[in-house]
């Protein structure tokens, strides 16, 4: 009889959402899911020296064993330490594109198809020198944009998947970022470092506009059709906020305040386009995701069961909503956990967005 | 030292040295081993790639076998140079020496992605190989253009190409991913009997030559006066050459001629200062004559208005001369005048050039220039004739 009274409580705060069980130790971070929703790609932060890479098979919901993505010289069987493999993007084919380096190494880019062969570079030093990042492919996949410091700061280039072939889009002094694709997958947002913080710009026709300045860091710009999502600082450094503006930069709409800034990750966008997905700063309000509808008009709250939740991605498949992210298990709910590392949590919240 | 200095360095030290894998070849396996792992990690796959091969050199020569790991960057340093064929060679063997999780997958991909093609053309002109897109994969796009630079070095592929559609020349191929063999062979066309069009003369028409001619019959391999072997001595003499047959043309441009005719030669008598030094004339002394009949077939080229001929000639006929032998030469006198008349054979050459001056209803009328020259076994005739020449006219030109 003294069981009875419990019952409603553990309902009402376990964990909700399933884990994806990683046996290395380390902190999930920014999680990425496959445009099937088949697949999700994560990074796992072991700290000291080295940031790995997992793919994990995802089927209704359910994670199967992650898989290590290791680049050239760091297999499974001879791994050495200190590499530095992160930042994923899925190629609408299957592939994910992420940074890889050794230890001492240039950064460099990366392909790997899940169940294929081993990774290799995308892009040979031949083709273009320097540290490669901020990889982003246009939705067809045929254009990747990435940023190369080969000639200074960090400038974009473009690859193109049928010439093969690399152009630069400008030369700028200032240091670029964070490129997205607009839908017509030639229209560029990114941000650039502009007298010590970040604006957001469009490179539209060969030409390069600005998009929204300010104070503080506006940044990691995601489309969705011709507005622009992104997070900006403008109210402080550690203050981080939402805001959506248009493809213009003439209207501006704060959607979020003192969310959590993940660890590279832009936005995350439901499937439908209607909603930004983020999680709170605010230690208290950690263990759920929050959804707010673009126009700003209505925000639903989803409890996960979980605390410290952040680095929210999102994806449709099988008729369901699926939500990838972070967080630390909820130790006063669950004491056996223990855990002092995030993990990566996968959660249906179909029906519970607005 | 460069990699192939290193290769022969090695290759001389495997020809030099007894066959064994002692501590020696474990030392440069190790070395070359670690050699490849520490160029992996800088993505340096030509520096790996050749460090594999050095590795299979020790492998087959010296008999040192290879780790899984040699095999495994073996293979990703072929992907790199765009050899998948050696990749998937490379893969097996690894899978041989240890079946990981890793290595069935890349097989297995390599399976799924890519079908085996046997491609060969045998046109005159140059084909290339092209994919309907490329694709993103970076190894695909590379075996591509592997199998592309092989088709325009070598006008064939043989091995792996990623799955998809391809042009090769003129023809269309399908590669489906661990599908059957796709063999595609392109040779020139030749249209079928039923296609190709009945074969019809440019042009065909009566040729006649006619014109002056000059013949000389050079001196025989050895002269002699006696009566069941008359060889005179050679004489020349202008005369005249008259040609009638039939010309018809292949092509616009070739064509072929059959002419029968007469060719005369005709010289002086014995001078009279030779007559009066001879002591009699047991012979009938009158003009050198040449009297013959040939027939001549030829090829002809006709470039615009120059025709170019030539072909064989085979002449039969008479001849009469009249000389004094010299001392020695086995004559039935001595100082006086013989006069000798024969047959003659002669086969031989003879050609020319024509340029046509005028058409005369289907006939160009053309100035010609002939020569020839003709074997009687002991001793050559040569010839040349300026004549005027009519034959069908080529076909105008649209």
């Amino acid at each position: 009889m003294k069981f009875l009274p419990m019952l409603p409580f553990l309902l009402g705060t376990s964990a909700l959402a399933g884990q994806v069980h990683v046996s290395e130790k380390g902190h999930a971070y920014n999680p990425h899911w496959s445009p099937d929703g088949q697949w999700i790609a994560f990074e796992l932060n072991r700290f000291g020296d080295a940031v790995d890479l997992y793919v994990v098979k995802v089927s209704s919901g359910n994670a199967a064993v992650p898989v290590k993505v290791v680049i050239p010289g760091t297999t499974s069987s001879f791994s050495g330490r200190g590499s530095v493999v992160a930042h994923p993007v899925w190629h609408p084919e299957g592939t994910v594109i992420f940074e890889g380096s050794n230890a001492g190494g240039t950064q460099r880019l990366y392909y790997w198809a899940p169940g294929g062969q081993s990774a290799a570079e995308l892009l040979t030093s031949a083709q273009i020198g320097g540290d490669l990042t901020w990889p982003s492919l246009s939705a067809d996949g045929t254009t990747l944009a990435f940023v190369s410091d080969s000639a200074g700061s960090g400038d974009l280039f473009l690859w193109s998947q049928n010439t093969n072939t690399i152009s630069d889009t400008f030369t700028s002094p200032d240091a670029e970022a964070a490129p997205r694709f607009a839908a017509d997958g030639k229209t560029l947002a990114f941000s650039r470092k502009n007298r010590g913080t970040e604006d957001l710009f469009l490179y539209q026709g060969g030409e390069v506009k600005p998009l929204k300045g300010g104070n503080g860091d506006q940044t990691r710009p995601m489309w969705v059709d011709d507005q622009v999502v992104y997070f900006t600082n403008e109210r402080g450094e550690g203050h981080w906020d939402i805001a959506v503006t248009d493809s213009a930069g003439a209207q501006r709409t704060i959607l979020a305040r003192e969310v959590r800034l993940p660890m590279r990750a832009g936005p995350a966008i439901t499937p439908d386009g209607r909603s930004v997905v983020y999680t709170m700063s605010d230690p208290e309000q950690g263990d759920r995701l929050m959804v707010t509808t673009l126009d700003g008009t209505k925000t639903v709250e989803v409890p996960t069961g979980l605390v410290a939740c952040g680095e929210p991605d999102l994806v449709g498949a099988g008729g369901k909503v699926y939500a990838a992210f972070t967080a630390l298990p909820n130790a006063t709910d669950d004491p056996n956990s223990a855990s002092d590392f995030r993990q990566l949590h996968i959660l249906d919240v179909t029906g519970k967005l607005p | 030292m460069s990699p192939s200095a290193r290769i022969l360095a090695l290759a001389a030290l495997l020809i030099t040295s007894p066959v064994y894998a002692g501590e020696v070849e474990d030392a440069e396996h190790i070395r070359l081993t670690e050699e490849m792992r520490r160029l992996s990690k800088r993505n340096a796959w030509k520096g790996v790639e050749a460090a594999y091969i050095e590795l299979e050199v020790l492998r087959d020569k010296r008999e040192v076998p290879l780790t899984y790991e040699d095999y495994w960057l073996g293979a990703q340093s072929a992907r790199a140079m765009g050899d998948i064929n050696a990749v998937y060679r490379r893969l097996k063997l690894a899978a041989k020496t240890d079946g990981t999780r890793e290595v069935i997958e890349w097989l297995s991909d390599l399976d799924g992605n890519y079908g085996q093609v046997d491609i060969v053309s045998r046109k005159k002109e140059d084909v290339t190989l092209a994919p309907a897109a490329m694709p993103f994969a970076p190894d695909q796009r590379a075996a591509i253009e592997a199998a592309q630079a092989q088709v325009v070095a070598e006008g064939k592929y043989q091995g792996l190409l990623p799955k998809g559609d391809y042009s090769f020349g003129p023809e269309a191929l399908t590669v489906v991913a661990g599908g059957d063999l796709v063999e595609l062979v392109l040779v020139d066309e030749r249209p079928s009997k039923e296609e190709r069009e009945p074969f019809e003369l440019a042009y065909i028409g009566p040729r006649a030559t006619i014109g002056p001619a000059f013949t000389a019959a050079g001196e025989p391999s050895t002269v002699s006066w006696e009566a069941d072997g008359f060889q005179p001595h050679g004489f020349s003499g202008a005369g005249a050459r008259l040609g009638v047959g039939l010309e018809a043309g292949l092509g616009e441009k070739l064509g072929v001629l059959a002419e029968v005719g007469y060719h005369g030669g005709f010289g002086s008598a014995v001078s009279d200062e030779d007559l009066n030094a001879s002591a009699g004339s047991p012979y009938e002394l009158a003009a050198r004559k040449l009297n013959t009949g040939y027939g001549w077939l030829a090829g002809e080229l006709r470039l615009g208005r120059l025709w170019l001929n030539a072909g064989p000639i085979w002449s039969v006929g008479s001849a009469y001369t009249s000389d004094i032998p010299a001392a020695g030469e086995g004559a039935p006198c001595v100082n006086c005048v013989v006069a000798a008349r024969g047959t003659i054979m002669a086969a031989g050459g003879a050609g020319g050039a024509a340029f046509a001056l005028t058409d005369i209803g289907n006939l160009s009328g053309a100035l010609s220039l002939l020569g020839g020259a003709q074997s009687d076994g002991s001793r050559l005739y040569t010839w040349g004739q300026l004549g005027f020449t009519l034959a069908p006219a080529s076909p105008k030109s649209e």
